[in-house]
């Protein structure tokens, strides 16, 4: 790719809207952008950066005072627009593609300097105008509004207080495939954190022991849970059942998403439904259950983001 | 105090940053969950809802661990058994009729009504025997194969072997009701593909589109067979003859499991890289088949629509089939030079030019690949035997394998088009059928080039360690 790029045509584009959004971030974290910090960001070398700070402030986008460079405000409107096509790419792909999670960041970051601002809209359109993308990064809105928020590093959340998964960071990509393969996702919720010695973050997430290597926890950004969100008691996931065994959903996990999620809900697994297990494979997995007086095979894999708890005995309805 | 609208709006617009994230999951829950109540209560359901006594006690034989393959493996040979075994009576009345009885009537009237030999030549050597050879061996095992594979499946039985077979596709990256697609391409490629509508799931569809054709479907069954009890048989002791060339055709068979496998995995890991999502595979109750039913829409549905299709490809074949073995160029037909010019090529890869020209003109259907590939051997070769330049036979095995040593065939060959049955492009009727389920050319393709290539490498391989060690 990298060979083709001088002579393409959309090469200009790419280069100018990759430090659109350098600017931004340095705007938002209120240090401004430099030549290196550009060359930085961009992996070119600094007379190149220092070259499209130029074009960025012949266009008008941009404004220098000494070394630092900050946008102006229709830089900022700009570079909102790409982030904003970057995240609902994002949103499109985790809804209604089976793309994995690890390529979502890639594949939008190719789409968000082709597609046009009407094409947009259209997606966000399609996708209900969706606030957060699957990262739990806010999505700037049309008008180019983006709320600050203020999110704690999982790291730093004090032990023993429960807390919601409100982002994880998507690269570097090695560690957020680890964090996927925990099952963590905007939304997740977790208990009883306790750091160890190493730095480590041992934790409950729905209903499982889990450590979090201190690594990826660096990815994680967490709140408080609601009020009034309490969890039932001996919570677990459905494909902790022993065969044979019967309990209530509780809810579907939040890492449980897109297809997947009305394909279940659309099969009756919904809070209060009432699911045995009855068999499983010759292999252990895909296993059989119960819903609603139907027999439903699912993978593990599915099965481990059905949240469920013990059958209480109920009054009379 | 009044509010203008425009303030109302930003209010809003600054509230529904507040909201939970996963507002729309939460509210999509809390609806379903409120529908299922309000069923709960309405609804009154006349038994108690837990399964019957038997039918789980069925279920736990069906998916116990050692017994499910041994069941699994026992059905899909009696189907196969009764398929090939018995189709070969209806099969062999209609080879008699519109072959031997059909073909001589209309020759007698062409000549009668003084056509000139030309026009004979196409329309009967060639359009109505490549399409009579079509229906007299596709139509009996399918109209076999198909009722029967719909029983299982309205009896309940084919949703547990997708069950039971789930874990090895989805190690592959595919989806277990890959099993019942492929199942369904043994009967015949076409069918299969039509059956992938089952998978919801583009991506896993996809991969069972692609990898249909290594099901070995009922019109290679006959190159197999043929090939195996010519060749491989005769290699064995007396007496151990058929029990060795069946034998190597399930050998093949299996193979042909194991590429569609690899082949998954393969596309899986590369061009069609995904998660296995939203697997979800309803067990129905075990119920008692409609028998008349079943056979009627599956006559019609299945095997009547696919052998159409057929017929549609086949008689503009026989055509060009006629005109390869009669137009002449220079001083030898368009099929002599063909075969003189690619048998260096074949060769590389075990095979002869015949059987490459044969499978170019049988695209359409690979019921015609053996008699096309006796009729061309005979008019390169010019071995006794045969009906005429242009117009295809079957004769009996003895004369099969005098007419094939005289073209030059030794063992190697008859594995190298074993394998090269297994491994080729689909014939034009699936291509077509998978052109109209994906509606894409690239995907067309890729069905197309990527057997037959993997068929070109096995069999030079095959062909290259063979040659080494003889």
């Amino acid at each position: 790719m990298r060979l083709f790029e001088k002579s393409s045509p959309g090469t200009l584009r790419v280069r100018l809207e990759d430090a659109l959004k350098h600017l931004l971030d340095c705007d938002e974290s209120g240090r401004g952008a430099t030549v290196d910090s550009l060359a930085g960001a961009l992996c070119r070398p600094r007379g190149e950066a220092a070259e499209i700070l130029g074009q960025l402030r012949g266009r008008g986008l941009a404004t220098a005072t000494g070394d630092a460079h900050h946008l102006t405000e229709d830089g900022r409107l700009y570079a909102l627009q790409v982030v904003r096509t970057h995240r609902l790419y994002e949103t499109w792909l985790a809804r209604e593609t089976s793309t994995p999670a690890v390529d979502w960041h890639r594949e939008a970051h190719k789409a968000e300097h082709h597609l046009e601002a009407a094409e947009v809209d259209a997606l966000a359109d399609r996708l209900n105008n969706p606030r957060f993308d699957p990262h739990g990064d806010p999505i700037p809105t049309r008008e180019g509004l983006l709320p600050r928020r203020s999110l704690a590093a999982l790291a730093s959340w004090p032990d023993g207080c429960a807390a919601r998964i409100e982002h994880i960071e998507d690269e570097p990509e090695s560690l957020f495939r680890q964090a996927e393969a925990l099952g963590f996702a905007p939304g997740t919720r977790l208990d009883e954190s306790r750091h160890l010695e190493d730095g480590s973050i041992e934790c409950l997430v729905e209903g499982r022991r889990v450590i979090i290597p201190a690594a990826v926890a660096t990815l994680i950004h967490v709140t408080g849970p609601a009020e009034g969100d309490e969890l039932p008691a001996g919570l677990g996931r459905l494909s902790d059942l022993s065969i044979g065994g019967e309990a209530v959903v509780y809810a579907l996990a939040p890492s449980c998403t897109g297809r997947e999620r009305s394909r279940l809900l659309d099969l009756g697994v919904v809070p209060g439904t009432l699911i045995r297990c009855e068999f499983a494979s010759p292999f252990g997995t895909p296993r059989s259950y119960d819903i609603r007086g139907a027999l439903i095979a699912l993978r593990d894999h599915q099965a481990e983001r059905i949240l469920i708890h013990q059958p209480v005995a109920k009054s009379p309805a | 105090m009044m509010k203008s609208p425009e303030d109302v709006l930003k209010q809003a617009a600054e509230l529904r940053w507040q909201l939970p994230q996963n507002l729309h999951d939460r509210i999509a829950e809390s609806i379903h969950g409120e529908a299922a109540r309000i069923a709960g209560r309405s609804v009154t359901r006349s038994a108690g809802n837990r399964r019957l006594a038997w039918q789980q006690r069925l279920d736990r034989i069906l998916t116990n661990p050692w017994t499910a393959f041994p069941i699994m493996v026992a059905v899909l040979g009696v189907i196969l058994w009764l398929t090939i075994v018995g189709a070969n009576v209806p099969s062999s009345m209609l080879a008699t009729l519109l072959v031997d009885q059909g073909h001589a009537l209309l020759t007698e009237w062409f000549v009668a009504a003084g056509a000139p030999a030309w026009v004979k030549g196409l329309l009967v050597d060639g359009m109505y025997l490549a399409t009579a050879w079509v229906i007299a061996v596709m139509l009996p095992p399918m109209a076999i194969f198909f009722p029967c594979f719909t029983l299982l499946e309205d009896f309940g039985f084919l949703p547990r072997v997708a069950f039971n077979l789930d874990r090895i596709f989805q190690k592959a990256g595919a989806h277990g009701k890959q099993a019942l697609t492929m199942a369904m391409g043994l009967g015949c490629n076409a069918a299969g593909v039509v059956a992938t509508r089952i998978i919801d799931s583009p991506r896993e569809r996809l991969i069972a589109i692609i990898t249909n054709n290594f099901s070995l479907c009922n019109g290679r069954w006959p190159t197999q067979i043929l090939m195996a009890s010519v060749f491989i048989g005769s290699l064995a002791p007396k007496g151990w003859g058929g029990s060795i060339a069946a034998l190597s055709v399930l050998v093949v068979a299996l193979l042909g499991f194991g590429f569609a496998l690899l082949t998954s995995w393969l596309l899986a890991r590369t061009v069609l890289r995904g998660e296995a999502t939203s697997f979800s595979l309803e067990l129905p109750p075990y119920r008692p088949p409609n028998f008349w039913k079943t056979l009627y829409t599956s006559l019609i549905d299945r095997t009547l629509i696919v052998l159409w299709r057929a017929v549609v490809f086949a008689l503009p074949a026989g055509a060009v089939i006629w005109l390869c073995a009669n137009i002449p160029v220079g001083d030898a037909s368009f099929a002599a030079w063909f075969v003189q010019l690619t048998d260096p090529l074949a060769w590389t890869m075990g095979l002869t030019g015949v059987i490459l020209l044969a499978y170019i003109v049988a695209i359409p259907a690979n019921e015609i690949v053996v008699p096309t590939i006796l009729m061309f051997t005979v008019l390169v070769t010019g071995a006794a035997g045969g009906a005429g330049a242009g117009v295809m036979f079957e004769p009996d095995t003895e004369t099969v394998r005098t007419i094939l040593t005289a073209g030059g065939w030794t063992t190697l060959t008859a594995v190298c088009l074993m394998l090269f049955s297994l491994c080729h492009n689909p014939c034009s009727t699936t291509l077509y059928t998978i052109y109209r389920e994906t509606r894409s050319m690239k995907w067309t393709a890729v069905s197309a080039f990527l057997p037959l290539v993997m068929g070109f490498v096995l069999c030079a391989i095959v062909a290259a360690v063979w040659r080494a060690l003889n």
